[in-house]
């Protein structure tokens, strides 16, 4: 039975799946389902509540979505109070024509799955300078969700060959990177992460940005998986497997690479996926404190960080739907991962 | 005189205490000819051909001198021992079934050392040698066997895999640790007329380690016998069998007489 049967048996492991994927397909084509651009500012517009999408117009006897004006009165403490204007009727197209975006970067394109002509759709209300919160959500999982990933990849490999060296060579090789380790494991992951980012300048070009916070974040989980790689390694150069191919000459990262890191993999991919909930609180936890993605480019984390005066929570409180975003994908991964683990280890050795 | 070996001493350091595993051993292989190496377990065989290719773990010290055609392979770097291992000197394990990684195929781990070790880069050359050396050691159906993992192949079969692994390179000598001692007795003796045979072919230099008496009388030329780490007596075969001198030797042919009865 294949690995995709497997996890369909379980059913918390099989939402989770279908949970990510559709995520996933969602930030891959977060042009074609976002109405607006993420930058796409509208003043009038500001903190918009998510607007009211209308099946029946009962006057006209239509079935057609739509929308209505809006209509925005300031109260006395400056606070816009935004309220339907029943007079106009936007109605809601599907695959309309919008701005205008490249396709998987390649094919100009121009098509939307949905929005108006007229007026507009906030989907899940809209922020400080009226920017579309569902289009900066889709374009912000972009960063968020392919940042994890990579950062994660990175560190899974820096940990891999860190423990296979490690635990394959012993002695002295050793005893130096397993301090190194410890040493990185004993600084709270948090202070790590602003170290590390204090080392970057300040003043970096958005995709700069993004790849200082990938490595990062690839810089601090990858300890404790070298650690557990390395003992791994240490019972697994005892085989006579590995003997033997020492015993045919074959060099020692060969080796390494080849006959002790496969064996490892079974725990390693678990590891794998049950760090990246972590990679995805880090990265937020940057950018939430303006360390990380800035603005206008949104993340998931610099979303959230207009949530964090208590005053935009009361009144808007809409701005918080990042973060069950964040959280959605953290238990997606987990269970994920937890799933995995039974299928690879079904009598729980490991981890 | 292909391989002289002087002084050789293993020690295993467990715990800080020195344990002894070899002896003083001294030691010479002529070109050709098939040396058995008996003894009982723990007596230090397989430490004697696994010190021969550094393979000894970490907290074991070595001493001695061993001339390998001239050369004194224990003081080789590490790249030079790695280009004497397989290439010159070949090593057969005890148990076939652990001797292959377990997540890789057959085809691939040989075509591994075919492709790092003999630098032949073309996929044909390699599957072509590969048959051909599946042929001198009698294995038939190369392609089902190619294609399986090592689990999916008997004992018999995996030894043979290993013996043809080895004679690839064409070493000069072939160091053989009990290389029959986990199979059934049918399956021994055909990997025993195997090793005649490629003896004759190929002109193999065999030391082959064994605690089994009757192997070393029908294969070997020539007899040594280690007991605790120390060489006890080294002579033909014929004399050996015949007129043992040492004590541990008497010893052990009689008991290996009262077991035939």
């Amino acid at each position: 039975m294949n690995i995709w049967k497997k996890i369909f048996k379980s059913k918390a492991g099989a939402v989770s799946l279908v949970t990510l994927s559709v995520l996933y397909l969602g930030i891959i084509f977060a042009a074609f389902f976002a109405p607006y651009n993420y930058d796409q500012d509208d003043v009038l517009n500001s903190y918009s509540p998510p607007t009211k999408i209308h099946l029946f117009n009962f006057s006209a006897k239509q079935f057609t979505p739509f929308v209505y004006g809006k209509k925005c009165v300031v109260n006395k403490y400056y606070q816009r109070i935004y309220s339907e204007d029943k007079s106009k009727i936007y109605p809601v197209k599907f695959f309309t024509k919008g701005f205008k975006y490249k396709l998987f970067g390649i094919w100009n394109c121009n098509r939307h799955l949905f929005g108006t002509d007229e007026g507009k759709i906030y989907l899940l209300g809209a922020d400080l300078r009226g920017r579309d919160l569902f289009s900066r959500i889709l374009y912000g999982g972009r960063i968020s969700l392919s940042i994890v990933v990579v950062a994660g990849l990175i560190s899974f490999s820096i940990g891999l060959l860190v423990g296979g060296i490690s635990g394959y060579f012993g002695g002295k090789i050793d005893n130096f990177t397993m301090r190194v380790c410890e040493i990185i494991m004993m600084i709270p992951s948090f202070y790590l992460l602003l170290v590390l980012r204090s080392s970057f300048p300040v003043n970096w070009g958005s995709a700069q940005v993004y790849f200082m916070v990938v490595i990062i974040l690839s810089l601090i989980g990858w300890a404790s998986l070298a650690r557990t790689i390395r003992g791994m390694a240490l019972s697994l150069r005892e085989n006579d497997f590995v003997y033997a191919a020492k015993s045919a000459g074959l060099g020692n990262f060969k080796i390494i690479i080849k006959h002790i890191l496969p064996h490892t993999l079974s725990y390693s991919l678990v590891a794998l996926v049950l760090s990246i909930p972590s990679y995805i609180l880090a990265e937020a936890a940057l950018s939430l404190i303006g360390l990380g993605i800035q603005e206008p480019q949104a993340s998931w984390g610099n979303l959230l960080s207009s949530a964090l005066g208590i005053v935009n929570i009361r009144l808007y409180p809409w701005i918080l739907i990042p973060g069950i975003f964040i959280i959605i994908t953290g238990m997606c991964f987990y269970i994920l991962g937890d799933t995995l683990r039974d299928i690879f280890d079904p009598k729980r050795k490991i981890l | 005189m292909i391989l002289e070996i002087n002084n050789l001493s293993v020690a295993y350091n467990s715990e800080k205490i020195l344990v002894s595993a070899l002896n003083n051993i001294n030691l010479y292989l002529e070109q050709g000819e098939i040396l058995s190496v008996v003894g009982e377990s723990g007596s230090g065989k397989s430490t004697l051909a696994f010190s021969l290719l550094d393979l000894l773990p970490q907290d074991a010290q070595r001493k001695g001198e061993a001339y390998f055609k001239g050369e004194n392979i224990f003081c080789f770097k590490d790249k030079e021992m790695e280009n004497l291992r397989g290439k010159r000197i070949g090593l057969i394990f005890q148990e076939p079934s652990v001797t292959f990684n377990p997540v890789l195929s057959i085809s691939y781990q040989f075509q591994e050392i075919l492709k790092t070790r003999m630098g032949i880069n073309s996929k044909e050359e390699r599957i072509e040698i590969m048959v051909d050396l599946f042929k001198k050691v009698h294995l038939d159906g190369w392609k089902r066997i190619l294609s399986s993992y090592p689990h999916q192949l008997s004992g018999g079969e995996l030894q043979r895999i290993a013996i043809a692994m080895a004679v690839s390179f064409k070493p000069d000598i072939l160091l053989c640790d009990e290389p029959t001692s986990s199979l059934d007795v049918t399956i021994e003796s055909q990997i025993i007329h195997l090793f005649k045979e490629l003896k004759e072919t190929l002109g193999l230099t065999l030391l082959f380690i064994t605690h089994n008496l009757e192997l070393a009388r029908v294969l070997s030329d020539r007899v040594a016998v280690l007991h605790q780490g120390c060489l006890r007596e080294v002579n033909n075969k014929q004399k050996l069998f015949d007129y043992p001198q040492d004590k541990y030797t008497k010893q052990l042919l009689s008991s290996f007489q009262e077991l035939e009865g």
